[in-house]
């Protein structure tokens, strides 16, 4: 289930974003405008940036300015509200790693995310399959993939 | 055994709600009015067991899709010794909700009026929650339409504050036989918008005991902060038949004291990354003083327990939080000369900012 994971979910999620709550997406966008993130879940090492109000999921191993590290058991129990943030952080579940300038950025990007993401009919299918996902997964996995450019607020007529 | 005397006002319950309590559904689809929501919302309560279910629909708005779209939501919400729930989304194709008529159905799940009893079948896709429900009326619906809240559409309302409920709950591999306990049904509709400038706050009082013939509701809408009353009444039924309303300067509303949870459960489950403050303005108690000549009213609500559904705003980024608040009521009183009281468990609603 490995190339069902994380890299999936994410991206598909951004793109829901983008066309279901366009205003978040925006807002995300805007909050990580500059910077690239990392997300390394089970060592499946993304990236997420933001570029002309563009965000790209990249698997890169380049340099980002803040990152946080998890693995699939602690995200499912975030995603599904058994675990709070603070205390995953507390209890070195979820690592973070950057200055506190990028990390609060990052952060917040998370909040906008997950703000967006509960306007979107199309979220709760797409959690529901990537946490089945998890549920069923075995340790380690692909990790191939190309980058992902997940939406874009800048619309062409088409 | 029922008594006698709610005997003959049971059927002219069932009546009156085939009568009012229809969907009165969106026009999205055929004159692309859209923003109409609306849902159907019941509790029941028994020893060990609150239960809360709500099913709505909502305009799908989203650019691109077919006008007369609907989101369809089932909310479930139990309380053993904690909260426990899901909500779970369902497809047009598995919508079915009939206008002028009380009838909806999401998938297998379904709240339709049959032979004057509400019946609710409900199975809960990722939670092991089930429930087959009869709703029998006691008391006739009273309805308020068009509540006047700033910045949007007004908010209609009816409600039935006491039915009979007969069926069976499971919960993992419990099972809760239910046999003539109290519930409560209301119905909300109208195109009013989340995070304007209005919040509520209600609960109802329905006895325990068949025999007592008296059922309460109260409603309070304030704007968003809570520093404006906009309306607030206390509607009384004594057997099928409204009997009393109090409202506006005939109530004294006080809270006292904060509720403080340990840990507050939240739907989506989602949210809690959102919004994970355990905090709430929820009082420890609630108290409402109503009054009119020699007639008079006092209740107390006590709150035990308190579970939030986190509903996104329509026009921001923002969050309104309803707090779905388990506890015990109790209501003294006299009218007409007659003693009024009321003991019993209920879910009092408490609108707050996210």
């Amino acid at each position: 289930m490995a190339e069902a994971g994380f890299q999936i979910f994410l991206s598909r999620s951004l793109r829901i974003l983008e066309s279901e709550a366009n205003l978040a997406y925006g807002a995300v966008a805007h909050r990580l405008s500059g910077r690239r993130v990392g997300i390394a879940v089970d060592g499946e090492r993304l990236s997420v940036s933001s570029t002309n109000a563009q965000l790209l999921v990249e698997r890169s191993l380049a340099p980002v300015v803040a990152e946080a590290r998890a693995s699939r058991y602690v995200l499912k129990r975030l995603l599904v509200g058994e675990r709070e943030l603070i205390d995953a952080v507390c209890a070195d579940e979820v690592s973070l790693q950057g200055e506190l300038e990028d990390l609060i950025a990052f952060y917040e990007a998370l909040l906008l995310y997950f703000l967006g993401a509960v306007r979107c009919p199309s979220f709760p299918e797409v959690l529901r399959e990537f946490l089945a996902g998890v549920e069923h997964a075995a340790p380690g996995g692909a990790q191939t993939g190309s980058p992902t450019r997940v939406g874009s607020l800048r619309r062409t007529a088409s | 055994m029922m008594p006698p005397s709610l005997a003959d006002p049971a059927h002219r319950a069932r009546r009156a709600l085939a009568d009012n309590g229809f969907m009165r559904r969106s026009r999205f689809g055929w004159d692309g009015i859209a923003g109409h929501k609306e849902w159907l919302h019941f509790a029941l309560h028994v020893e060990g067991l609150d239960l809360l279910v709500n099913f709505s629909v909502v305009d799908d708005v989203r650019p691109g899709i077919r006008a007369g779209t609907e989101q369809s939501r089932l909310v479930c919400l139990v309380r053993e010794k904690s909260w426990l729930g899901d909500i779970d989304h369902f497809s047009r194709d598995e919508t079915r909700v009939v206008g002028g008529r009380l009838d909806v159905r999401f998938a297998h799940n379904f709240a339709m009026l049959k032979n004057g009893k509400l019946e609710l079948s409900a199975r809960m896709r990722d939670l092991p929650v089930s429930l087959e429900l009869s709703l029998d009326p006691v008391t006739l619906p009273t309805q308020a339409n068009n509540l006047q809240v700033e910045g949007c559409d007004p908010i209609n309302w009816i409600v039935v504050p006491r039915l009979l409920a007969h069926g069976e709950v499971r919960i993992e591999d419990r099972r809760y036989v239910i046999s003539g306990a109290t519930a409560y049904h209301d119905h909300n509709w109208g195109r009013f918008r989340w995070g304007k400038n209005f919040a509520w706050e209600w609960g109802y009082a329905a006895p325990d005991s068949r025999q007592n013939p008296w059922t309460l509701v109260f409603v309070r809408l304030s704007d968003r902060p809570h520093l404006a009353d906009l309306m607030q009444a206390i509607f009384l039924w004594k057997g099928e038949r409204q009997v009393r309303l109090f409202r506006a300067g005939e109530l004294r509303v006080r809270h006292e004291g904060l509720l403080r949870p340990q840990r507050v459960f939240k739907l989506p489950r989602v949210m809690r990354l959102v919004c994970p403050s355990n905090v709430t303005d929820i009082p420890k108690k609630l108290v409402v003083r109503a009054e009119r000549g020699r007639d008079y009213i006092d209740l107390e609500f006590l709150p035990t327990d308190v579970a939030q559904v986190i509903i996104p705003n329509d026009d921001d980024l923002g969050v309104t939080i309803i707090h779905e608040v388990a506890g015990k009521v109790a209501v003294s009183g006299r009218i007409d000369g007659e003693r009024v009281l009321i003991e019993g468990s209920s879910i009092f609603e408490f609108l707050g900012d996210g």
